[in-house]
């Protein structure tokens, strides 16, 4: 787990005109008047503005276990339908359309570990939407990587050469257990393939750090990159001053969402080459990979100019096409 | 619409009327002005029927069966019409009400792909429901009367439980659309027990019917048998090859005495039901019964097509001789489990359908033949390699078949488009996930993760990184090592890494 950090970029599906944000004040509205809570929420969440934004925010890495698979759900961090266990708890369905309430997570995470619960400290009280208002004082088990300095609560056990995740020893007592059952909760210790994937990106991180491969090393701490913790953990350690800054990693997750999006344009190209019209899915991460560039733009005058030098050296087929593509955005 | 019978032999007006409800049942009320001929020739030796309508013209002569009694209501006439519509008949959709664990479910079975041939596949975890849909399709396209030959038991088990005794009437909807024009079956089923049930239509109709298209309901009343009015739509339907295997479909030697007093078409379907049940035609594989000329080559051009080259039909000697790689000489019962359990199907298919198409099956063209088939776990007991490959090869073999499918292998899963499979999920509302990419290009990794909802690493090492972490396992190096180890990397190489970066991380920590 690695800290994020959502960028402040407007959302238009969510916004109050957005489609989103209708479908949230008209169930507020049918809440106050008839006391029922909706039942169905149509997936807004998948338009590629909000999946550009939190493209943006995390790459293409799991909130949670830090894996980066094929495919990536966007995740409520409060389940909007129900709270699992049996509670009498409709769910948070007020944050069904909320940024804030939204993660990429794997669908291991997201479905399988956390499916609909979201547990509480023993005793606490949860949540309605008659006291959403004190929603950041809720005593949650699960820590969110947008709210909670997650970097300095959790950390990669030294000597582990399983790279064990554990609580971090400058706690104290009660947040130490709080912490470990949100470890044990999204099995970020005991599922094996996340395990193995760490400790071999941690073993890898210890023998740049010997081998003085600084760059290598930065890499691989940036928080869009799988398993960063475990770079980060090292370099922490050992060169701190090292640590790559916001810009850095603005920088390099721009260069590769750039990547992906030139390979998307130039498949366009050649499709249209022949006659075809691209395909509907294509379309829609064409969108998504836009948005993201457009918020990590908006957020660093080195990244802007950054990406209008990769503009400038794309072959000139692929650049009017980008181009068009932008102002069709904007 | 209106149709018109005529006829120089048929007196009884009950008859025509019976003859009018056929048309109509299999036209889908198309609307139009309809014209039924029937005569009988002067010597009665053949009878000679031809329909007239919209679009649609068809005549037929068949010989004339004396010892058909005519109060049956001349049940050859009537089927001898249902034969003359297309067997291009496939399911369109499915609708649930209160049926095993689902309050409400709607499949579609008709959405556009990107491969050939008729394919869905339902993928899902364990409980999700999978063989309860094949099962509501089985009954709904058994209908009535022959849903009722399963016995009150099996039918009572369709209804939900509301809580630990009592349990809600179900629902079946199944909508079956043929080729030609305005063909719209829609055949509804209730199951209930000594209540009469309400008159108004247990669906909405969905929007895409036109309005002209009537609704056909029918109860079956597991508890009094209640008698419904003669449903034509079903007639429609008999004609058509529908079978279904269940996960346990079996090939033994012991007799299934069970099934025997069963309708043909109840047969064909009882696998879904019940665990311990035969596959009916699964006799000519076991030499107990001959083999017909047509079945012979049908089924040797199906398998090649299917499961060659490695298994391969060495000649029939009571019963089928099979060859496995060009090797063994071995009988169907002695077949490896794989090929056992798909040979049985196959075989069964093949049967029912030189049972039901004589004609059409003297060809002996697995391309001619026109089936919906039910299969719980089509992967079942295939290896690896064969169950990648066995639907594409069904797809070219057998392309005018309507395929039902569930599976647990993501290597059968990967030959679907994201359109033609159906994930279910409880936790989903509604019970279906879309799917919004395709997984042609996924390893199986991915399928297992993306779809399925689990890692494809084993439990033990999971077990091992618990024990190791609470301190009363292996110690970490022994996991790591295990970690490291791949086909690639072996032990020795795996051990020495661990302990270099043991080492590094000391020398780190200076």
């Amino acid at each position: 787990m690695r800290r994020l950090r959502r960028p402040q970029y407007p959302v238009p599906t969510l916004a109050n005109n957005g489609i989103a944000g209708q479908r949230r004040i008209n169930d507020c509205h049918e809440y106050e008047r008839t006391a029922t809570a909706p039942t169905s929420f149509p997936p807004y969440w998948t338009r590629p503005d909000v999946k550009g934004l939190l493209h943006a925010m995390q790459g293409r890495v799991c909130a949670y276990c830090g894996v980066a698979p094929r495919g990536l759900e966007v995740d409520h961090f409060r389940p909007k339908g129900a709270v699992g266990n049996g509670e009498a708890h409709g769910g948070y369905w007020w944050l069904a359309y909320a940024f804030s309430n939204y993660f990429l997570g794997c669908s291991i995470c997201n479905g399988t570990r956390k499916g609909n619960t979201f547990p509480l400290v023993a005793g606490a009280t949860r949540c309605t939407y008659q006291t959403r208002g004190t929603l950041a004082l809720e005593k949650r088990v699960l820590l969110d990587p947008a709210e909670d300095p997650v970097e300095e609560w959790l950390t990669i056990d030294w000597d582990s050469v399983t790279a064990k995740l554990v609580p971090s020893p400058a706690l104290g007592e009660a947040e130490r257990s709080r912490v470990q059952d949100a470890i044990d909760l999204l099995h970020l210790n005991v599922g094996p393939e996340v395990r193995t994937q760490r400790s071999k990106a941690y073993e890898e991180a210890a023998r740049a750090a010997v081998d003085r491969r600084w760059d290598d090393l930065r890499r691989g701490a940036m928080r869009h990159r799988p398993h960063s913790l475990a770079a980060r953990t090292v370099l922490q350690r050992i060169a701190p001053e090292r640590l790559p800054s916001a810009e850095d990693e603005a920088g390099d997750l721009a260069d590769l969402i750039w990547g992906e999006l030139r390979m998307l344009v130039s498949g366009i190209v050649d499709l249209r080459a022949r006659g075809k019209p691209p395909r509907p899915f294509d379309e829609r991460q064409l969108k998504a990979l836009c948005w993201a560039l457009f918020v990590l733009q908006s957020e660093a005058v080195s990244t802007n100019e950054h990406l209008a030098a990769l503009l400038e050296r794309e072959p000139a087929e692929i650049r009017t096409e980008m181009v068009a593509l932008f102002r069709a955005l904007r | 619409m209106a149709v018109q019978v005529t006829s120089n032999n048929l007196p009884d007006p009950a008859v025509r009327a019976a003859v009018q409800e056929v048309v109509l049942g299999a036209m889908g009320s198309p609307g139009g002005d309809w014209i039924v001929e029937i005569h009988e020739s002067k010597d009665s030796s053949a009878w000679h029927i031809a329909i007239l309508g919209p679009h649609f013209q068809r005549t037929q002569e068949f010989s004339g069966t004396e010892e058909q009694n005519p109060l049956d209501g001349y049940a050859f006439i009537r089927q001898a019409i249902s034969n003359m519509f297309s067997r291009d008949v496939y399911v369109e959709s499915l609708r649930l009400k209160d049926f095993r664990c689902f309050k409400k479910l709607e499949l579609h079975f008709d959405r556009q792909s990107s491969l050939k041939g008729r394919w869905t596949c339902i993928a899902g975890i364990n409980g999700a429901g999978k063989s309860s849909v094949l099962q509501a399709l089985g009954l709904g396209l058994l209908g009535y009367p022959l849903a009722l030959e399963l016995g009150g038991g099996r039918l009572q088990r369709m209804r939900r439980l509301v809580d630990l005794v009592n349990r809600e009437r179900a629902e079946v909807e199944v909508v079956l659309r043929a080729s030609e024009p305005y063909r719209l079956i829609r055949l509804q089923l209730e199951i209930d027990e000594g209540r009469i049930v309400a008159p108004e239509p247990p669906f909405p109709s969905p929007p895409s019917l036109p309005s002209w298209d009537k609704v056909r309901r029918l109860k079956v009343d597991t508890a009094r048998d209640f008698p419904p009015s003669h449903p034509p739509s079903w007639d429609r339907v008999r004609q058509l090859v529908i079978a279904g295997y269940g996960a346990t479909r079996n090939l033994s030697s012991r007799i299934d005495s069970g099934s025997e007093n069963l309708s043909p078409d109840a047969r064909h379907l009882i696998t879904l039901f019940d665990p311990l049940s035969q596959l009916p035609d699964a006799e000519v594989l076991l030499g107990r019964q001959s083999a017909s000329r047509p079945f012979a080559e049908l089924f040797q051009n199906v398998v090649r097509q299917v499961l060659g080259p490695e298994l391969r039909i060495a000649g029939y000697v009571a019963g089928i001789r099979f060859s496995v790689a060009d090797r063994d000489l071995v009988e169907a019962i002695d077949l490896p489990d794989g090929f056992r359990s798909a040979a049985a199907w196959i075989a069964d298919l093949c049967a029912f359908w030189c049972e039901k198409a004589p004609d059409l099956a003297k060809s002996a063209n697995p391309a001619d033949i026109h089936a919906i088939v039910l299969i719980d776990e089509i992967d079942l007991h295939l290896h690896p390699s064969l169950q990648r490959e066995l639907v594409p090869r069904l797809r070219k073999a057998l392309p005018k078949v309507q395929f039902i499918v569930t599976t647990h292998s993501p290597l059968v899963l990967a030959n679907f488009d994201a359109n033609e499979i159906i994930a279910l999920d409880r936790d989903v509302d509604g019970s279906v996930r879309e799917l919004d990419r395709q997984i042609l290009g996924f390893t199986s990794d991915e399928i297992y993760e993306w779809l399925m909802g689990t890692r494809p690493m084993g439990a033990a090492i999971e077990e091992e990184l618990r024990k190791s972490d609470n301190g009363s396992g292996k110690n970490a190096a022994d996991v790591a090592r295990l970690m490291r180890i791949s086909p690639d990397t072996n032990e020795e190489a795996a051990g020495k890494q661990v302990a270099e970066f043991k080492e590094i991380l000391k020398t780190l920590k200076r």
